[in-house]
């Protein structure tokens, strides 16, 4: 929300009410500052009235409070009333990047986010407190989950780089729709 | 040989094309009131009336919408008031349009055209006026 074209798509949504989302996946940090060093406005909610459309802030890690917010959101998309800015507020549970040395954030701050606000243990807490999901169940799913993103390392490190040609082809489509 | 000025043929060529596809509109700052700011889009908003659309003044977003329209299947003609602008619109053109096709690995395209009107009279200078 730093960037004009954040400002601009909004602004264009807004005047032709078009059934668009905007969602802020707000983890808080750019690369290595903190939101609050770089943004005056605390709540990126707060902008939407800017532009004449309604904004909301959501617990990016409360799933169904993510999904209420949706709902009503995309209930105004489907009946012609424009727009919606949602915020969820959640965080970078690892480094902006490999080999990045952690050395900006507070260690009791990381830790109080991955061990107490994960979305996907609160979810199955969630659940498994209305009887909706069994302990069994939830070790299936992460199991199974723990295969899929294997076979994908696996098959991306088993693949091999793609052939010099490659830097030029599909650079190009010639007026007759051929690609070069 | 007929002699045409290049607004003439512009406003023609735009004519012809959007009544033979339909996937074609023209985005862009002032394109539809008073037939736009060189009147290339004279007339043009009342024959196709949903599909020469007027936009604040924000290159990055018409550029990033005819982006977005093109990968989806439209055929977009978005015009930047004054090549000058363009630049505002530079991570759209260079960094979506340009390279999406590669990108993608052939599996995107981005059939786009940008207007970008320049040399309009001798008083136009480095910021366009």
């Amino acid at each position: 929300m730093q960037r004009g074209t954040f400002h601009e798509a909004i602004n264009m949504g807004a005047i032709w009410k078009l059934p668009v989302i905007y969602v802020c996946e707000n983890n808080q940090y750019q690369q290595w500052i903190p939101q609050s060093r770089m943004t005056k406005v605390t709540s990126v909610r707060d902008m939407a009235p800017s532009y004449g459309i309604p904004g909301e802030s959501v617990d990016g890690q409360d799933v169904v409070a993510v999904s209420q917010v949706a709902r009503d959101a995309i209930e105004r998309a489907h009946t012609g009333q424009g727009p919606t800015l949602i915020e969820c507020v959640t965080y970078r549970f690892h480094g902006h990047n490999l080999g990045d040395l952690h050395e900006y954030r507070d260690k009791e701050e990381v830790a109080y986010w991955v061990n107490e606000l994960d979305p996907i243990q609160l979810l199955g807490t969630y659940l498994m407190e209305r009887k909706q999901l069994s302990e069994d169940e939830d070790a299936a799913i992460q199991s199974a989950a723990v295969a899929e993103i294997r076979a994908a390392v696996a098959f991306a490190e088993a693949s091999p780089f793609p052939a010099d040609a490659e830097i030029v082809t599909d650079v190009f489509t010639a007026p007759d729709g051929a690609a070069r | 040989m007929r002699s045409v000025t290049f607004r003439d043929a512009l406003n023609e060529a735009l004519h012809e094309e959007m009544a033979r596809d339909s996937s074609i509109f023209v985005i862009g700052e002032d394109v539809a009131t008073h037939g736009g700011n060189l009147a290339v889009t004279k007339g043009m908003a009342e024959a196709f009336p949903d599909r020469i659309r007027e936009t604040p003044n924000s290159e990055a977003a018409i550029v990033g919408v005819a982006v977005g329209a093109a990968l989806a299947g439209m055929r977009p003609v978005a015009e930047i008031m004054y090549v000058d602008f363009v630049t505002c619109a530079m991570d759209e053109v260079v960094n979506q349009a340009a390279k999406m096709r590669y990108m993608t690995g052939g599996q995107a395209s981005v059939p786009m055209v940008l207007r970008l009107p320049c040399g309009l009279s001798q008083y136009t200078a480095a910021q366009h006026s």
